[in-house]
């Protein structure tokens, strides 16, 4: 899987990674027990700071979307990502709760919002290939 | 100074000016002169005009070179040390001055970037790399220095064998002609000077190949799927060309050292060391007009480069467009930006050591066991 990062970005670097990551896997690019490279050789590729890189992945493992073991080094996940509880809607609920507020002020539709997201779920769904 | 040594110093010192002349089109079409650009302005009028007003310079450099070679060669009769001081003298400043003559087309491309800052930076900079990179085969495995290694114990063996047979005084250095200008006296430690030199240069091969594998990912953003595989061929094949040049390299020591024993055809021992170099300097050539740098010469079926895209813009990190400083980066090695093949990141202590350390070696080895 190909991760970009926009140095330029007001979004952090870590958060960039972690979203990138995340996105590989709900895309099928990052298929479980598929192995990540470790930190030192993704902070070195990308040329960034060794705690950059660490940060990311420690997020990633407290949220279940990796195993980091000493030998085996960094795999997604083989018994795929824990499936969303309790915290994690109301999680989610928090989050949207700002953007659906906003999108509000700024006159877009139920519709519209519904569409996009809609829209943005399909993407997901959709394997390389099948634009 | 006769035509022999003159041929000999030309034929050493061409490889060296073609691939100096060349270098601008070696490297990445997303860096000239040291300067990141955006891939479709390494086409632009502009700049094709300044690769070649930078062949034309070197090239008369070059030129000027030879003139002076040949008017030493014909007025002045030089002694072997003579010869190997104009020599060096002559091979310094050239690199000086091929070193003056790219810092004057870096400043002007560092303008020129300035110039065209708004339309040249517009778009983001970005940083693509694949998680899977190292998964792949990068390079030749390292057992394959296994031989080498084996031709240095056969040859230590073979020595200590047959110890009474080496003549009392060892030849250290030879000249043009092929005669022994230094002897050291002959002892245990003496004989083993070239077969401790193999095991030392097969470790340093192994560094390299090493360095090749490990050296940063550098994808381009316009075209990460055929950058990646270019640059895995890229790799692969100078890793190949190490293999190869490190096993010939230690079985022409081995031929060096059973001279000691056996007799040679002392013609053999001219010839061989010339093909060596011959065959390490123009395959060096030759891989670098066919792979480019990171492989970007590579051939390809799909087009690229429509976008203004920059690959993430480290000048600041360059020094003088060739030296690289970056202390947040933890990477060791990567490609240079000018020219053909790696470099360390200098901002790493770890760098310093392994270069302090390698020529420390390589100076002390014959010089401890000669004693």
């Amino acid at each position: 899987m190909y991760i970009s990062l926009d140095f330029e970005s007001k979004e952090p670097i870590y958060t960039q990674l972690v979203h990138q990551i995340i996105a590989g896997i709900a895309k099928e690019e990052l298929s479980p027990g598929e192995a990540l490279p470790s930190v030192r050789s993704l902070a070195a590729d990308i040329g960034i700071n060794l705690h950059t890189v660490n940060k990311a992945y420690q997020q990633l493992k407290q949220e279940g979307f990796i195993l980091i073991h000493r030998q085996k080094g960094v795999v997604i996940n083989p018994d795929g990502v824990p499936q969303a509880d309790e915290s994690y809607m109301e999680k989610l609920e928090a989050n949207l709760h700002p953007l659906i507020a906003e999108s509000i002020c700024r006159g877009v539709s139920k519709d519209e919002f519904l569409t996009l997201a809609g829209q943005l779920y399909e993407k997901f769904k959709q394997k390389e290939g099948e634009v | 100074m006769d035509n022999t040594v003159f041929f000999l110093l030309l034929l050493i010192l061409l490889p060296v000016f073609i691939s100096t002349m060349f270098i601008p089109y070696w490297t990445r079409k997303t860096e000239s002169f040291g300067v990141s650009i955006p891939e479709t302005y390494y086409y632009s009028t502009n700049l094709k005009q300044m690769r070649k007003k930078y062949v034309l310079q070197t090239g008369v450099l070059g030129l000027f070179i030879i003139a002076f070679l040949v008017f030493i060669a014909t007025f002045f009769q030089l002694n072997e040390e003579g010869v190997s001081i104009y020599f060096g003298g002559l091979t310094f400043g050239y690199i000086i001055l091929t070193f003056l003559i790219y810092l004057h087309f870096h400043q002007k491309m560092k303008e020129l970037k300035e110039n065209n800052g708004e339309k040249w930076a517009q778009k983001s900079q970005l940083v693509v790399i694949d998680t899977g990179f190292r998964n792949q085969k990068l390079t030749y495995s390292n057992f394959w220095f296994t031989i080498s290694f084996f031709i240095a114990i056969f040859t230590m063996v073979i020595t200590m064998q047959n110890y009474q047979q080496i003549p009392l005084e060892i030849p250290m250095k030879y000249n043009f002609a092929g005669d022994v200008t230094n002897f050291t006296e002959k002892s245990y430690r003496s004989v083993l000077i070239l077969p401790i030199m193999q095991v030392y240069l097969t470790l340093l091969f192994i560094l390299i190949n090493i360095i090749i594998s490990k050296a940063k990912q550098q994808v381009s953003v316009e075209n990460p799927k055929e950058s990646m595989q270019k640059n895995v061929t890229f790799r692969r094949r100078w890793s190949a060309f190490i293999i190869i040049t490190g096993i010939a390299l230690t079985a022409m020591f081995s031929m060096i050292q059973l001279s000691l024993i056996y007799p040679i055809n002392p013609q053999l021992m001219t010839i061989v060391p010339l093909a060596f170099s011959l065959f390490v300097t123009i395959g060096a050539i030759v891989l670098s007009f066919t792979t480019g740098q990171g492989g970007s010469r590579v051939v390809s079926k799909e087009a690229f480069g429509k976008e203004n895209i920059i690959d993430r813009d480290d000048d600041k990190y360059w020094k003088l467009g060739m030296f690289y400083f970056n202390k947040n980066d933890p990477a060791l090695f990567l490609e240079k930006r000018f020219g053909v093949g790696w470099t360390n990141n200098w901002a790493h202590p770890l760098s310093w050591f392994i270069i302090i350390g390698i020529i420390l070696l390589a100076a002390g080895i014959p010089f401890l066991l000669s004693l």
